[in-house]
């Protein structure tokens, strides 16, 4: 049929006439058309009449070409949004200021979300990154009857993947551990290695960009495989991207592994935040350290399993109870134990709810300065929408639509929202680089990455709608709801009076005021906890001072050799210059990393009922309590004798000694941890062992001989400058083993900072945003003043011409503004009291209704809004009576 | 609020044929006698003004004929509204008499 030449011909009119119709519409035009001379030919074909209906169809193709014609005269009115956006277009340029002021003002309050929003992103959606469906990935634990939130062992491992349920398509299990590489016998180099289960790549379906990923047997037979997967930045960084490098031994503590292939690049492991280096296959664990894959009471390895698709967190769950309690049935050392699964961006092993409570908070301070910014330049629009009043009331009575002017409108602030929108990614982007202000200053490569990602993206963009939404509904409305003829009526500088546009603009400065108080109250208790912290008593008097992180197990030392070598360095870093004193201690308190525990018997102490007497403690050298000027209350530190051959002793603190020892002397009494039997030979004073906000707990102290372990944390307590030592320290590191890096060497002054790093990290946050609200908010009741005064100007004339000074003329203008300043300090006082209170726990020594706070924040707003409204005050008292009048 | 402009005959003729059943571009030409280039355009006219809606035909049926589908128009509430009180406007033109014409009495 289409073969017919007078088909063909007529088609070939539609194809060469779209190029009259414009752009936008063209493709359709072709295919209406086309379509329809098909339609009418097949209908002419089945019902033929005569020659003269085919000639007919010539005409209508004329018609076509005339319609495509009158498309493209007419095509900016049909499309309305598109003459409306040239429309906001021309009136943004026409108006540079407005325009900056706005879109900065929307840039920031988006920038801010955006912000916050991709480094929420970063930590809760890119936990584990480069695996497949990573939201089929969900956290164990092991549980008992008495404790949650542990780990697993080996065996269970072991045991719950060969009863794999049906819910459950694989487990991993894996451990992070830092250790010593060397690389054809260069410098030793601390890296930080997962060692995971042989199916670990294959379950996150993770692939390797060169080379390849363990094998099964690998995962199986202990000590046979010594291989490993380096990471893609691992590789980039340390061998320089050298492809050659698969093939090649490197030696991880003592131990030489083939490298058999890099990851992926993106692919980071599944530690949060951290950046791995390398992976080895637990079956190389008893190669590397003393065995632990065949003790089912060791729990030592955290679990991520992957659901089968379409199966629910419970279901799983479910079957995996069953598991656990056949388990416990069969196996003495998994009586009472179960399993809990949680999603990955609330297990602990991810960094628990407590980071996601500190996300919620940063989102939602974004909002409320996204809230300020919204109402400012709603504001803005208020203002310019009353100078349009006139053109508003010219168009509806020439037959404007209300609806067709309130779409332009908002057309307008949707262009507005757009630039905006686009300010604030490019401020996100701008100050990605400030999320290292979340980066606790720990010896681990932790990196949290902001990313301005797709997702990312999205939400800007839905923030930009809503705002778009927020601050252009209202004058929007206001505009077109105007009267018509009063506008008209009034003369251009009256017409700015409307009492209703005045007072739905006081309404936006007071909110805005209110809610920049409530920011700044909160910015205030933090800051005011900032300083409380620094000042609180950690329980040790030594500020200068030296920390360095060794750790003895990579370099290959078993526990005689480590007591030799600690023993050796203390001898020695004792007698160099400007040391005054010198010990050793598993963990330095208020550092980063939990405290350890242990369950215990103490002499002479019935617990209750449910009672589990359970210690924390610490393992530390001779000299430990002078060292960090820990006051000794009664009887002696620990000291060189007390070696592992002597009876095992401890020293309490004093809550120890008051709870358990009550009303008796706790030297020379008995503290009983599994078989060993603890002789109390001191009491020392209490102190803050994890965090500077913690209540005052039992603990006790063991001698590091007697309690062994590998990596400790040398305390130097100086004269002079610690850092002036640490070459020295270099010097006595390099002669006792060249194979014990230094690592994290940093002064105690430096370490107590990590005590209030989340007070800190709080307290820039909201300090920053309150400051950014408190801007706006200025510029905000700026703005309103100086154009309330601006309409009062002929009243103001007349005032002055009726004898008032210059300075009743500032005053009146000021009480003004005052007045919308205390309405807004008001409910913002009456909101904070309500809010700050959920932050209570984050405090420190100042309570969530802090009367300073609350009190120096309402004078700094007072203070700031008379200097807003000075300004145009001024202005207003220099009006020259007689030319104002005359204007009227 | 300001009346909108009153529809031209044209427009009030093409949605008279929409609403009587006629929905693509060929049929409203048979239906109400204009062109090609007055119907179109007006097609699109009365579109933008929210009188009628378009879209395209149901691309089954259309090749089940081995055609493209056409562009297919429907009225909305508005334009019916808008052509019953224009229908009510041509009700009350004022009789006249025909009869020089040799027809009589008026027809609508």
């Amino acid at each position: 049929m289409r073969r017919n030449p007078l088909l063909r011909l007529l088609l070939a009119i539609i194809d060469a006439g779209r190029w009259l119709a414009p752009a936008s519409r063209r493709r359709d035009w072709r295919r209406q058309w086309r379509a329809d001379i098909l339609h009418e030919w097949q209908w002419l074909t089945r019902h033929p009449k005569g020659v003269g209906d085919r000639a007919g169809l010539f005409v209508r193709a004329a018609g076509a070409l005339r319609h495509a014609f009158w498309l493209r005269l007419h095509v900016r009115r049909l499309e309305m949004i598109t003459q409306d956006i040239r429309y906001g277009w021309r009136l943004m340029v026409r108006k540079p200021a407005f325009t900056i002021v706005a879109v900065l003002t929307l840039g920031l309050g988006i920038g801010a979300n955006v912000s916050m929003y991709s480094w929420v992103d970063g930590r809760m959606r890119h936990l584990v990154d480069g695996v497949e469906q990573p939201d089929r990935l969900i956290a164990l634990n092991g549980t008992t009857r008495t404790r949650e939130n542990l780990s697993l062992s080996y065996p269970d491992f072991e045991d719950y993947r060969r009863r794999l349920p049906a819910s459950v398509a694989d487990f991993i299990v894996y451990t992070m551990t830092p250790m010593n590489m060397r690389v054809d016998n260069g410098e030793p180099q601390r890296v930080f290695a997962e060692m995971v289960s042989g199916n670990y790549f294959e379950m996150l379906g993770t692939r390797t960009s060169l080379g390849r990923a363990f094998r099964p047997e690998e995962g199986t037979i202990p000590n046979r495989y010594p291989v490993t997967v380096i990471s893609h930045k691992f590789w980039v960084r340390r061998f320089a991207a050298d492809p050659s490098v698969v093939g090649r031994t490197i030696t991880l503590n003592g131990v030489a592994f083939t490298v058999i292939g890099i990851a992926q690049n993106g692919f980071h492991g599944t530690e949060p935040y951290l950046n791995l280096d390398l992976w080895v296959p637990l079956m190389m664990q008893p190669a590397l350290g003393p065995d632990r894959l065949h003790t089912r009471g060791s729990r030592w390895l955290e679990t991520i399993v992957r659901l089968k698709p379409d199966v629910g967190l419970a279901r799983a769950q479910t079957d995996l109870d069953l598991i656990a309690r056949d388990l416990g049935a069969t196996y003495a050392d998994d009586a009472g134990s179960g399993v809990k699964l949680t999603e990955l961006w609330r297990a602990p092993s991810m960094g628990g709810a407590a980071v996601t409570a500190v996300m919620g908070v940063q989102l939602a301070v974004a909002g409320v300065v996204l809230l300020i910014a919204c109402a400012n330049v709603a504001n803005l629009l208020l203002a310019s929408a009353a100078t349009r009043q006139r053109e508003t009331a010219v168009r509806l009575t020439l037959g404007a639509s209300r609806s067709r002017l309130i779409q332009q409108m908002l057309t307008e602030s949707s262009l507005l929202a757009i630039a905006g929108g686009i300010a604030g990614v490019l401020f996100a982007w701008w100050t990605k680089d400030l999320a290292s202000l979340l980066v606790p200053p720990a010896p681990l490569p932790i990196e949290i990455n902001p990313q301005v990602n797709g997702d990312v993206l999205i939400f800007a963009a839905a923030v930009t709608l809503l705002t778009a939404v927020l601050f252009g509904l209202v004058p929007a409305l206001q505009g077109a709801a105007s009267s018509v003829i009063e506008a008209l009526k009034e003369s251009a500088t009256a017409v700015t009076a409307t009492p209703r546009r005045a007072r739905l603009r006081k309404a936006l400065v007071v909110a805005q005021v209110a809610l920049s108080l409530i920011l700044l109250v909160s910015a205030g208790l933090f800051l005011r906890t900032l300083m409380n912290a620094q000042s609180v008593d950690p329980g040790f008097s030594t500020r200068r001072g030296l920390l360095v992180a060794i750790d003895l197990q990579p370099a290959g030392y078993d526990t005689a050799h480590g007591r030799t070598f600690f023993r050796d360095m203390l001898a020695r870093v004792r007698e160099s210059a400007g040391v005054e004193s010198a010990s050793v201690a598993a963990r330095m308190s208020l550092g980063f990393g939990g405290n350890s525990d242990m369950g215990a018997k103490i002499d002479g102490y019935t617990p209750a009922p449910n009672e589990e007497v359970s210690l924390y403690y610490n393992r530390i050298g001779s000299d430990y309590l002078k060292t960090l000027g820990i006051p000794l209350m009664a009887g002696r530190e620990f000291t060189e004798l007390d070696t592992a051959e002597r009876p095992d002793v401890t020293i309490v603190n004093e809550t120890l000694a008051r709870r358990y020892f009550a009303g008796r002397d706790p030297i020379g009494g008995h503290i009983r941890v599994g078989p060993r039997d603890l002789q109390v030979v001191g009491v020392a004073r209490d102190g803050k062992y994890s965090t500077i906000t913690e209540s005052p707990r039992p603990y006790m102290y063991l001698p590091m001989q007697q309690w062994y372990r590998g990596d400790a944390v040398l305390i130097v307590k100086t004269a002079g400058d610690p850092g002036a030592i640490v070459p020295q320290l270099h010097q006595i590191f390099r002669k006792l083993d060249a194979n014990v890096p230094l690592f994290d060497v940093r002064t105690i002054a430096e370490h107590l900072e990590i005590a209030v790093f989340v007070q800190r990290m709080v307290a820039s946050l909201l300090t920053a945003f309150g400051a950014l609200a408190l801007i706006l908010a200025t510029v905000g009741l700026y703005g309103v003043i100086a154009a309330l005064a601006a309409q009062r100007t002929p009243e103001i004339g007349m005032r002055m011409a009726l004898g008032a000074t210059r300075g009743d003329i500032v005053s009146l203008i000021l009480k003004q503004g005052l007045g919308m300043t205390l309405t807004g300090i008001a409910v913002g006082l009456a909101g904070a009291f309500a809010l700050t209170r959920l932050f209570k726990s984050l405090l420190v020594g100042v309570s969530a209704t802090d009367g300073v706070s609350f009190a120096a924040t309402t004078l700094l707003l007072v203070l700031v809004a008379l200097a807003a409204c000075y300004l145009p005050a001024r202005r207003a008292s220099r009006i020259d009576p007689l030319q104002a009048l005359r204007n009227e | 609020m300001p009346k909108p402009t009153p529809l031209a005959f044209g427009s009030v003729a093409i949605l008279h044929a929409v609403a009587d059943g006629n929905r693509f571009g060929f049929d409203i030409m048979d239906a109400t006698g204009l062109t090609s280039g007055t119907v179109y355009p007006a097609l699109d006219k009365l579109e933008s003004m929210g009188y009628l809606t378009s879209r395209w035909e149901d691309a089954r049926a259309a090749r089940r004929d081995k055609r493209p589908p056409r562009r297919y128009f429907d009225l909305t509430p508005a334009g019916a509204a808008a052509l019953s009180s224009a229908l009510q406007r041509y009700k009350n033109l004022k009789p006249v008499s025909l009869a020089a014409w040799r027809l009589g009495k008026s027809e609508d």
